[in-house]
């Protein structure tokens, strides 16, 4: 398959305003999409769109080859299953302990488990993100970081084929945004698809092949890393860095820094 | 004016088939409950918990007192007309045919018809409803149905606690004001009770089960995205559900008579 993700003259409408408007875009399977833009662009919106979370008010989503608009309970069920999202507010399940909210959906796709092969599930993805909390302390009691965390060990503990990151190492600190990084190129490494939502230029430069820019619910730009950090268009360019700059520190150009062949920092 | 009487009705008639559809969905769905080896078993069990066993006191008190209230009023009129006997069928009809039904769904609708809708509301705020679909879990097989299941059940099993206690709390009277043998009140009792008299007040508490859960969870996915809206929903789940059960009850009382 070409194409993981399709959006086609997507509209999203909230009280007549339009969030998403007429956007149409194709995710290329297998890679990494950053989607970037000013905050309230509706970038989160694309995302869920994308995913079937957000019904569209006019034109179509297509994911993993199936139109979410027509397609049966049946197969919606399985491609769930397929899927994994990582919300920017964690969105963790309140009065679940974080062990629960880890176990429910590999016990609700492979009823039966045995409660250890569940735990086997996502005990080495805790591992490798270094989380220590107490497993059965509910979401409330951990700090936003660790909820972001058990979030994403969430997101994949399905193994999925596609990844939603909406903003995945935003409230956790370096060791570990680190660490999820490291994660998320493995998996790049692996041929599964992200569509991944991020303000931080490091990771942009090191994760995405492709870059779409919003602008106010509209597609400004969508194309290969190398074709957006060179676009003409002033107003990608003003987008890049004052989206991207935000979050850097580091005193350098915006733009050399999303370049790969300026390597401005080494691998993680 | 006429734009908005339309708009209106439109609004109205929108809702409705809203409604159904949800209503239709969650019947759908909650076939298919006991067919499949579905985590939602969990969130029946603990929804049985909260709405059936830690409400028993407060209907066990609530029953008591009423039993109570109907023997005092009643010994006090009725032997005057000699007409003493019609206690028993006095209290069968109230607590059996009516209030037992009637209150119990009014317990079950303050305290769980609220905390559902509170609490699914909360749930749509925070897009933990997102995160369940996200992961495939569908929510209306795994939020709404088994709270659906528990309530109805619980509602029922209430009932039936209303009425033995409501039944021994009437005799508790009797002993202070008029003593009877335990035989001979409960003989007198059930002389009055009809296997129609339970299979009423039984259908009766299944139908509100039913209408309280429905409203509570269909009123608490309508919270769309203010917190502000968690407590107004909150509020239409019980003064919906409420009133429909009084309807329900009306439709079923007459259908009763006119058999």
């Amino acid at each position: 398959m070409e194409h993981a993700a399709r959006l086609k003259e997507l509209s999203v409408i909230y009280e007549g305003y339009p969030v998403l408007d007429e956007v149409t875009v194709d995710f290329p399977a297998g890679k990494t999409t950053v989607i970037i833009g000013p905050s309230g662009c509706g970038k989160s919106t694309l995302m869920k769109a994308a995913a079937g979370l957000v019904p569209p008010d006019r034109g179509r989503a297509e994911l993993l080859g199936f139109d979410l608009g027509r397609i049966s309970d049946k197969d919606l069920r399985s491609l769930r299953g397929r899927n994994g999202f990582v919300f920017q507010d964690a969105a963790l399940w309140q009065n679940l302990t974080v062990r629960q909210n880890l176990a429910l959906p590999v016990e609700h796709h492979n009823p039966g488990l045995d409660t250890s092969d569940v735990g086997r599930r996502f005990e080495p993805l805790l591992s490798d993100l270094g989380f220590v909390g107490q497993m059965e302390l509910r979401p409330s009691q951990l700090s936003a970081g660790e909820r972001k965390i058990i979030s994403f060990v969430r997101a994949l503990v399905s193994d999925p084929d596609i990844l939603f990151l909406d903003e995945p190492t935003t409230f956790v600190d370096t060791e570990v945004s680190e660490r999820i990084v490291r994660k998320l190129k493995n998996l790049h490494d692996r041929g599964k698809t992200m569509l991944l939502i991020t303000h931080n230029p490091e990771i942009t430069s090191q994760l995405a092949d492709y870059l779409l820019v919003l602008k106010r619910g509209r597609v400004l730009l969508f194309g290969t890393l190398q074709e957006v950090v060179h676009s003409a268009n002033p107003e990608v360019s003003a987008i890049l860095s004052n989206v991207l700059s935000e979050a850097a520190t580091y005193d350098t150009d915006i733009l050399s820094l999303l370049d790969r062949n300026s390597d401005p920092f080494p691998d993680m | 004016m006429v734009e908005r009487v339309g708009a209106w009705v439109t609004s109205r008639t929108r809702d409705m088939f809203y409604g159904l559809g949800f209503f239709f969905l969650v019947a759908r769905e909650t076939l298919s409950f006991f067919r499949r080896r579905v985590v939602g078993r969990r969130v029946l069990s603990l929804q049985i918990l909260f709405t059936g066993v830690e409400a028993v006191g407060v209907i066990a008190v609530m029953s008591l007192a009423l039993g109570a209230v109907i023997v005092i009023q009643g010994l006090s009129l009725l032997p005057q007309l000699g007409q003493g006997k019609l206690i028993y069928t006095i209290l069968i009809i109230v607590i059996t045919r009516e209030l037992g039904p009637v209150l119990t769904a009014f317990v079950v609708a303050a305290r769980s018809g609220t905390a559902i809708a509170t609490e699914l509301g909360n749930m749509v705020i925070n897009h933990e409803v997102e995160a369940y679909l996200a992961t495939g879990i569908n929510p209306i097989s795994y939020l709404v149905v088994p709270r659906v299941i528990g309530v109805t059940v619980s509602t029922v099993i209430l009932n039936l606690y209303f009425n033995v206690f409501g039944l021994l709390g009437s005799y508790l009277v009797t002993l202070f004001t008029q003593p009877v043998g335990f035989v001979e009140y409960y003989s007198g009792l059930l002389a009055a009770l009809s296997i129609t008299d339970v299979g009423t007040s039984l259908i009766k508490s299944f139908i509100f089960g039913v209408i309280i859960s429905i409203a509570a969870t269909y009123y608490g996915f309508k919270v769309e995205r203010a917190p502000t809206e968690v407590p107004q929903m909150a509020i239409h789940a019980v003064g919906r559900g409420v009133v429909l059960c009084i309807i329900a009850d009306a439709v079923i009382t007459i259908a009763y008579y006119l058999r």
